[in-house]
């Protein structure tokens, strides 16, 4: 009988480490799943493709050649509400951003090399026709930086395959912009002489909500005019004028980003910017549309700013093509024309104080699409209030440095079969899981282990109890047949055999599954020591480069709460099982079962 | 003195097949110090009668009085453990206890301290004629005899007035079945017992001081 209890303790504490080894598994990777939630973020980008490879040629006066560069053509922009389908099950909604000009005067864009071209007044030295470098002598600097009066310049119409004759006798204001034009010419006597090449400055590229542009009387590539006696009155002149005033308004003018959710723009979800101090901003800031920003610590440094302090922000256009990334470098300001088709410099379509709720670090203003421009500000999309229809500088197709949405991790099979129903060929969507996708396959591969342990330890434990209680309490029929002969109540006889059959269930449940937790949370450790998983654009690809995301280990505790549970749930499994059998053995009368005993 | 009556007892049950009614409408006495044989058949119905007897079930109809008292209204438990103790034709000793130790159990059941316990015990088993060295042994380790002696000892241990035994010589040679009846002879007679045995052999029927005879559930007294 002693050999038999000790078995019976034996297999139940294997058959019970098992189940608390597959509880414990589960218990981690469930706990994993959760955790990892917070921690992974699966977004996805938007990239309308180009509906024809349009060429465009451009004339080069020095090879006269025109050079021939393919841009992408798009017969019309497919709007973000495409995206907006049944099932789609977005944490956060598309959006499509774009940027703000915001004129701030008071704030120092520090850490720029601008090159916004300049805007001069002169004569050529002698008529010519500009189609290759002519001496231009600068009577007077309207804009611009590093040009002096009286300096003779190299003067280009270097992308004009006809450009018109230019009159020593005559003065004209010229948009210029200092850029290689002439290769065989850029050296002259050992120095290196600049080329100014006349650029476009006077149309306007303003475009309506829908895209279209806005109709302009001046035309695009317009780049100079001959100044005549009244000619700044005149309403060309005053364009002109206007166009030298956005010239310093460019140098204050910085990018503003609105967004629904500070991990929809790539370089905070790839981890290339983060929040250094202070906090991003709530789901409640972001709902109401509060008027609180994100600002980068180089530019709060550089300008005594801190968290807490406001911003006013006066937002003058929006781009709906480029990024801050691509348009605002620490060494490039991208050329744009901050004129409407009126003529005039756009006027803010929004003002108001922004409270700067945090800091971010990081990499910024490297030229990258996908990058943060230098100085970009981050508001919530929602804190714009006013329309910006009359303020569009440009708009572009949905493209993945522009357009992003949020969708519960693992469900990227799902969205993806979702949005193939919908039948929409000419829209490409990439999604970025951090590798929770390979996370994903290798935590439920261990959660399928950890059922299977569960149910083999499951099986185990039932057949060890019922195999221990037919042992134990159905074949001690007589010994409970004997004990009510001898007087003994059927409570007492219940007691009598439970209690010795509860202890070993109690012992053997106990010990088992605290050396099955044990166990799974020694495994678990090895497992997860540390975890690097992939951030870049690509899918799922584990690596330890520096891109790698790394994944600190979970605490261990949750293995003994789950061996609790396993202790219980056998416990209460092997008392109903025992009852049931002794039960059963007090219903019959011990005559009774004398005779079945006596019959074998 | 009259200490058990059974009065119209009849009992019934469902087998799977039909209602049987194994004992019809017994009715008899039994009176204290006195040793008594009920003999019959196989499935005549003495068995069941026993265990009605013994409070292990309860009569269908009829009444079965100990001292005057229904055993319906009694605590049946009760009355195994301090007023009536059975003894089988098996024996049905723990295995696993010793000797001493099966004659302790009820004394035990009644919370007797387990030295004072063990001391009746051994008194008992000396009683019914079993040597010292016996009370160390586990039942596998004796012959039917002195299990069935063991017992004996242990339905005594509970300090009742009745012992109800059920073929206590079915499973013994002759030796021993002489000795086992004559202990009970001798518990019934010096010992004020009443003994009421089951029985299908003619000899300890014989030594008997009153018989009954059962069959198809009817009794009645020969002697």
């Amino acid at each position: 009988m002693k050999g038999r209890t000790l078995l019976f303790f034996l297999l139940l504490a294997f058959a019970s480490g098992l189940c608390s080894v597959g509880r414990g598994f589960l218990a981690i990777n469930q706990e994993k799943t959760e955790a990892y939630e917070d921690s992974f973020m699966t977004i996805g980008t938007v990239e309308q493709k180009a509906d024809s490879v349009q060429e465009r040629m451009i004339w080069d006066a020095e090879t006269k050649t025109y050079a021939i560069y393919n841009a992408a053509a798009y017969d019309s922009y497919v709007p973000l509400s495409v995206l907006d389908f049944e099932g789609a099950d977005y944490l956060s909604a598309p959006e499509k951003r774009c940027f703000y000009g915001a004129y701030m005067p008071q704030y120092e864009m520090y850490g720029m090399e601008m090159n916004l071209g300049v805007f001069v007044e002169g004569s050529p030295i002698e008529d010519a026709v500009p189609d290759h470098p002519i001496k231009f002598k600068v009577t007077k600097v309207l804009a611009g930086q590093w040009i002096w009066e009286g300096t003779v310049i190299n003067l280009c119409d270097h992308y004009n395959p006809e450009p018109q004759q230019m009159y020593a006798d005559k003065t004209y204001i010229v948009s210029l912009m200092d850029r290689p034009g002439h290769e065989s010419e850029k050296e002259f006597e050992g120095d290196y002489v600049s080329e100014y090449v006349l650029t476009p400055a006077l149309g306007s590229s303003q475009v309506d909500v829908q895209g279209k542009k806005v109709p302009d009387e001046v035309p695009e590539d317009y780049s100079y005019n001959e100044v005549t006696e009244g000619f700044y009155e005149s309403p060309l002149g005053k364009r002109w004028l206007n166009r030298i005033e956005s010239w310093d308004a460019i140098r204050y003018t910085f990018p503003v980003t609105g967004t629904n959710n500070l991990n929809l723009i790539m370089a905070f979800y790839n981890g290339n910017a983060y929040v250094s101090s202070g906090r991003e901003f709530t789901k409640e800031e972001y709902e109401r549309g509060d008027r609180v920003c994100i600002v980068s610590d180089f530019f709060a440094e550089k300008n005594g700013l801190d968290i807490g302090d406001e911003l006013t922000l006066s937002l003058q256009y929006a781009d709906y093509r480029r990024t801050p990334g691509s348009s605002f470098g620490t060494n490039f300001v991208t050329y744009v024309n901050p004129i409407n088709a009126k003529g005039e410099i756009y006027p803010a379509f929004e003002e108001g104080n922004y409270k700067i709720i945090g800091l971010y670090g990081g990499k910024s203003g490297l030229g990258d699409k996908y990058g943060l421009g230098h100085n970009e500000i981050i508001i919530p999309s929602r804190s714009v209030k006013n329309s910006d229809a009359e303020n569009i500088i440009e708009s572009g197709p949905m493209t993945g440095s522009t357009t992003s949405f949020r969708i519960a991790n693992g469900k990227i099979d799902e969205y993806m079969e979702k949005w193939s129903r919908q039948g929409i060929s000419n829209v490409e969507i990439t999604f970025y899981d951090r590798g929770y996708t390979e996370l994903e396959a290798s935590i439920n591969n261990m959660k399928y282990i950890a059922r299977l342990l569960i149910v083999m330890g499951v099986v185990l434990v039932l057949l060890v109890l019922a195999y221990f209680s037919w042992l134990f309490i159905l074949k001690q029929g007589e010994r409970t047949a004997i004990e009510r002969s001898l007087g003994l109540r059927k409570r007492q006889c219940f007691l009598s055999l439970f209690s010795g059959i509860f202890l070993i269930i109690l012992l053997g449940s106990v010990c088992g599954c605290i050396a099955g937790s044990c166990l799974s949370g020694k495994i678990a450790e090895g497992i997860e020591d540390k975890t690097y998983y992939d951030t870049t654009f690509g899918n799922s690809a584990a690596l330890d480069g520096e891109n790698a995301w790394e994944v600190e280990p979970l605490e261990q505790a949750y293995p003994l709460q789950s061996a609790m549970q396993c202790i219980l749930a056998i416990i209460a499994a092997g008392s109903g099982i025992a009852a049931v059998g002794i039960q059963k053995n007090l219903r019959s009368e011990p005559m009774k079962m004398f005779a079945e005993i006596k019959r074998g | 003195m009259e200490i058990l009556r059974a009065e119209h007892v009849s009992y019934k049950y469902q087998s799977k097949y039909q209602t049987v009614e194994a004992v019809k409408d017994v009715s008899c006495a039994f009176e204290q110090g006195k040793f008594y044989a009920i003999v019959g058949e196989s499935g005549s119905g003495k068995s069941t009668f026993l265990s009605l007897l013994a409070g292990l079930d309860q009569p269908s109809e009829g009444t079965i009085y100990m001292q005057g008292e229904s055993l319906r209204d009694m605590d049946r438990d009760a009355y195994r453990l301090n007023r009536a103790s059975v003894v089988y034709q098996a024996f049905h000793l723990f295995p696993l206890l010793t000797a001493q130790e099966n004659v302790m159990l009820p004394l035990e059941f009644k919370k007797m301290r387990k030295k004072e316990a063990a001391g009746r015990a051994r008194q008992l088993l000396q009683r019914v004629g079993l040597e010292s060295r016996i009370c160390r042994q586990f039942p596998k380790m004796m012959s039917g005899g002195e299990q069935q002696r063991v017992a004996i000892a242990r339905a005594v241990a509970s300090g009742g007035e009745i012992i109800l035994a059920d073929e206590p010589t079915g499973n013994l040679d002759s030796e021993n079945e002489e000795k086992v009846v004559s202990l009970l002879k001798e518990l019934a007679h010096q010992d004020g017992y009443t003994v009421i045995v089951i029985t299908h052999n003619g000899r300890v029927a014989d030594e008997a001081d009153h018989v009954f005879r059962m069959k198809d559930g009817r009794m009645e007294q020969t002697r």
